[in-house]
């Protein structure tokens, strides 16, 4: 059997110091988790302040396109014209320019292609297994489908013209990107124009493992069957260019998702005449691709309170049966995006619904869904009520939607989103009767991809932040607001990223910091969905309380809104718009890989001394008398009495009084004392003495290392409870251990910290003084009376026949 | 000189929804918990239900409702427990007994124990849950002795992987 031992690499790579710039602590074992993140962070210059903001030279670029495209479905390719004009805002003076060529990326001789290892677990793509036990190596047939795809279709680009007004560009692919040599330099506020014609064949998305592509359904009516075409990363596209990077060329492997410039587009998309397109930007000739009939239904859709069917099942049905070979051109306009797609089929049903947003943006949206039969009834029931519910609720978060239409349209991708629209997986099970069904789970996986990627068009579509440098910037911020829309849905539904479910990943070995480039980052799920979406929830529910949170996270989408923040703009801006210092917990949960596990051990109860010493040591003889005899002492006392016992006779002094007996030399010094006390000390100390209060030290650990604020809750001897919430900063000094003193009116019996699993914290048995037995998971599960409601199979009893049982005659 | 061998072919057509949602599936965690209270090692697994419902169908060629049908989740419990073992640092099998398996909110649960060995230097790991149905799923496992948690990573070919105590 094939050994190998993982940990031990991830051990050095984890347990490798952790450098704070250029300072660290070189003498003593202080460890400083409040140490401010300045030296971490860039440098705050013109482009980028020190508060998070766009500085006030902030540039970007700006790319315009008119794209004029037609889809040619029988051969199941895209021929297109492109023209470009880049606006160079920059203050550097460009000689070339890069472009996107991603559809390079399925070409036999592209570094994804080549590079891709046999059997390599981080790629995406079919099945294959490594020789092992004894068995030989294995393929799956997903992969000799891919394969087999790739051998008969050529794929990748074919640019037969690069020019501008002058004739011919001097240009050179490089794998997935395109070099442009300008003719002149292009200098700052100066614009380029020049043209592309393209052209390439779609590939089979099932085939293939793409973003995009074509599903063939075979079963239709119509001979051959027909199609859904999606179209992303389909046109030349101009890479970024920075002010911290430059150039953001990297080379398109498939799993890095973009960043790009935002620019108006004027797209003419041509396609067979039966075809329903979706697309990014507004439909600009309505009256020429729609029947009078769909324009009249479009028309009451934008003030009607629930969806209008534009296309109904059996118009969409009637489509399928047949195809013509006449062709209708879709023209579409769209302002300030930095992506376009499109969808295109004969086989779409589409419905839609005015989603009437009020205010000055953008006070209506129509929110639209396009999809064929076998997403149905999922798709007319869910889809476009949940564009509108995520609008309602990001707008509410960040800003108001800005763009005409939201859109979902239904592919063979599982989830994936542009600007103004989101393809979207789940689809029915066609029963033998006929019906369509399908189960919760798919249910649930509809309402939450839907928001999610509808989502997505906020972040990181209009906040543009670097999807290929950081994740976890439109991931973990969208994942966290996608379970807030989520749980406003129907809290009945388990929504996703809670901080309770990411401590067996927060506890891990297995992991890296969050602020970690995407490339690098072990277990992407939990490191940039999961763990940022908790940290959020965490500082908005704890740490901030909502109205700080809200107010500094719409304040970051307000600033970043069609611009291109970095992770320093987050941090800053959360912090200056709150008002409050976040640097140890951007430090603990974003550049750290600590876990949050604070542990009570120990809570010692005290009493304030009276200074009176007829009370005082009263109270000490009491202390002694309350500790328990001596074994030794006690089992004496069974066998005999004892030497003075016996001989009364011995007896002085002493025995009549003890170590603890008030004398006038201390009812002297008491007296002094009191007469040499300030008044504001002799009236403190009687207010104390009067109100006897129970003093408390607790003391506390934090074994994850993370400094978090102790949340308690103090249960008192007659049963009353009280929260009690100490800030994280009670760490700055001590990382490791502290104390606390507390002071209650009544007695305290029990502390549990963090009652309502709200910090992620990882080891509950330690949150309880006194300690209790937390049984694991499988004991609870093996306890007898575990039985609850929830495994009741509610759907097979309500199938069972109600029967009648007679009385017992007497 | 020329390597001579053969390659297989695995019969189960899965295919994948590409997506940027889907990142955050496919991937489990186990806990292995050396608990002192029972004298066991208690496996618990804890999978994505929407990722099992999907897996199902390629797995089992036939679909899955696991909220509603306990068979379905059964299946996929005997399934699991096929797929993860433990030996001891010298090979030999740590016999699991299946426990069952529960529905938390999202998540399938899946339990099995056994008496902790006397004498356990090490544990050899062995976790290929749903790598035969998608080639990114990761499970992570997490060995908890005592206020210890060591890690393990498996992604598909990981093959067995050791932790010494």
């Amino acid at each position: 059997m094939n050994r190998c031992t993982l940990w031990l690499p991830l051990a050095a790579l984890l347990l490798a110091p952790q450098s704070y710039a250029e300072i660290s602590q070189t003498k003593g074992t202080f460890v400083d988790k409040f140490r401010q993140l300045d030296e971490v962070l860039p440098t705050a210059n013109a482009y980028r302040t020190a508060g998070g903001e766009p500085g006030h030279e902030y540039w970007q670029q700006k790319v315009d396109y008119d794209i004029d495209v037609r889809l040619i479905e029988d051969q199941r390719r895209i021929e297109g014209s492109e023209r470009i004009r880049y606006t160079n805002r920059s203050p550097d003076t460009l000689r070339f320019l890069w472009l996107q060529l991603d559809q390079n990326r399925f070409r036999s001789d592209s570094i994804a292609e080549r590079s891709a290892a046999f059997a390599d677990p981080s790629r995406r793509g079919p099945k294959e297994e490594d020789a092992a036990d004894g068995n030989p190596p294995r393929i799956s047939l997903d992969a000799l489908r891919r394969q087999q795809f790739l051998d008969d279709h050529t794929l990748g680009y074919e640019l037969p013209s690069v020019r501008d007004a002058e004739g011919t560009l001097e240009h050179v692919v490089v794998g997935t990107n395109l070099r442009i040599d300008l003719r002149e330099p292009l200098k700052p506020g100066k614009t380029a124009e020049f043209e592309i014609d393209f052209a390439f064949n779609i590939v089979d998305e099932n085939a293939v493992w793409a973003r995009a592509g074509y599903e063939h359904f075979p079963d239709d009516e119509r001979e051959g069957g027909n199609d859904i075409f999606l179209l992303a990363q389909w046109f030349p596209r101009l890479h970024a260019y920075t002010d911290y990077e430059g150039w953001t060329n990297k080379e398109f492997l498939g799993r890095g998702e973009f960043t790009l410039e935002f620019g108006d587009y004027t797209v003419n998309i041509t396609v067979p005449a039966d075809h329903i397109v979706s697309s990014t930007g507004e439909l600009q000739n309505p009256e020429a691709v729609l029947t009078v009939t769909q324009l009249e239904r479009l028309g009451r859709a934008r003030t009607a309170d629930q969806p209008v069917f534009i296309v109904t099942a059996n118009e969409a049905l009637e489509n399928e049966r047949d195809a013509t070979s006449d062709e209708k051109t879709w023209q579409f306009e769209a302002t300030n995006v930095r992506d376009f797609a499109w969808a295109s089929s004969r086989k779409f049903i589409w419905d839609a619904q005015g989603y009437q947003q009020g205010g000055n943006v953008q006070s209506e949206v129509l929110a639209m869904s396009f999809y064929p039969k076998e997403g149905e009834p999922l798709w007319s029931k869910y889809s476009t009520a949940a564009v509108i519910h995520t609008m309602e609720v990001y707008s509410r978060f960040s800003f108001d939607y800005p763009y005409p239409v939201a859109q979902s349209v239904n592919g063979p991708v599982g989830g994936m989103e542009y600007p103004m629209i989101t393809f979207n997986g789940p689809r029915t099970e066609l029963q033998d009767d006929g019906d369509r069904t399908y189960s919760l789970g798919e249910k649930r996986y509809i309402v939450g991809v839907i928001i999610h990627e509808v989502g997505h068009i906020y972040f990181p579509m209009i906040v543009n932040s670097d999807e290929r440098q950081w994740t976890w910037m439109d991931e973990g911020l969208n994942s966290f607001l996608d379970a807030m829309a989520g749980w406003e849905w129907d809290p009945k539904i388990p929504w996703n990223n809670q901080p309770r479910d990411i401590v067996d990943y927060m506890k891990s070995e297995a992991q890296v910091p969050i602020m970690t480039q995407s490339d690098s980052v072990l277990n992407l799920g939990p490191n940039a969905y999961g763990k940022p979406a908790a940290a959020l929830m965490i500082l908005r529910e704890t740490i901030l309380g909502r109205e700080l949170f809200d107010f500094a996270f719409r304040e970051y989408s307000r600033r970043w809104r069609f611009k291109r923040p970095a992770p320093a703009d987050f941090f800053r801006t959360m912090e200056e718009a709150s008002g409050v210092d976040l640097d140890w917990f951007w430090r603990g949960w974003f550049y750290s890989t600590d876990h949050v596990d604070i542990s009570i051990d120990r809570v010692w109860k005290l009493r304030l001394d009276t200074l009176d010493p007829d009370i005082d040591l009263d109270r000490r003889r009491e202390e002694e008398d309350d500790k328990p005899d001596s074994v030794i002492v006690e089992r004496n006392r069974a066998v005999g009495r004892t030497w003075v016992e016996q001989n009364p006779g011995i007896r002085d002094y002493y025995d009549k009084n003890d170590q603890f007996t008030v004398t006038n030399v201390e009812r002297n010094e008491y007296q002094k004392l009191l007469s040499e006390l300030e008044d504001w000390e002799r009236v403190a100390l009687e207010r104390a003495l009067e109100e006897d209060k129970n003093y408390y030290v607790l003391e506390f650990s934090n074994p994850g290392g993370l400094p978090m604020p102790i949340l308690m809750e103090l249960t008192y001897k007659d049963k009353s409870t009280e929260r009690l919430d100490l800030p994280a900063e009670i760490w700055r000094r001590h990382s490791d251990s502290i104390k606390k003193l507390i002071v209650t009116d009544k007695e305290l019996t029990d502390i549990q910290i963090d009652p309502n699993w709200e910090t992620a914290d990882t080891d509950v048995e330690n949150n309880y003084y006194p300690r209790r037995i937390v049984p694991s998971r499988l004991e609870i599960f093996k306890s007898p009376d575990k039985e609850g409601y929830e495994n009741r199979d509610i759907m097979k009893g309500e199938k069972t026949e109600l029967e009648d049982f007679e009385e017992k005659d007497e | 000189m020329n390597l001579r061998g053969r390659i297989a072919i695995v019969v189960v057509t899965w295919t994948l929804l590409s997506s940027a949602f889907a990142h955050q599936q496919k991937e489990a965690i186990t806990r292995v918990l050396f608990n002192p209270r029972t004298g066991n090692i208690e496996v618990m697994h804890r999978f994505l239900l929407h990722d099992v419902e999907h897996a199902s169908e390629a797995l089992f060629g036939t679909s899955a409702d696991l909220l509603k049908n306990a068979e379905d989740r059964d299946r996929f419990e005997d399934y699991v427990h096929k797929r993860f073992g433990l030996t001891d640092q010298d090979g030999t099998p740590i016999a699991l007994t299946p426990v069952g398996n529960e529905i938390e909110g999202r998540f399938l649960w899946v339990y099995a124990e056994a008496p902790i060995p006397e004498a356990l230097s090490a544990l050899n790991i062995a976790h290929s849950a749903l790598h035969d149905a998608w080639s990114e799923q990761t499970n992570l496992v997490n060995i908890e002795r005592g206020s210890d948690v060591r890690s393990a990573l498996f992604q598909d070919g990981s093959g067995e992987i050791t932790i010494g105590f």
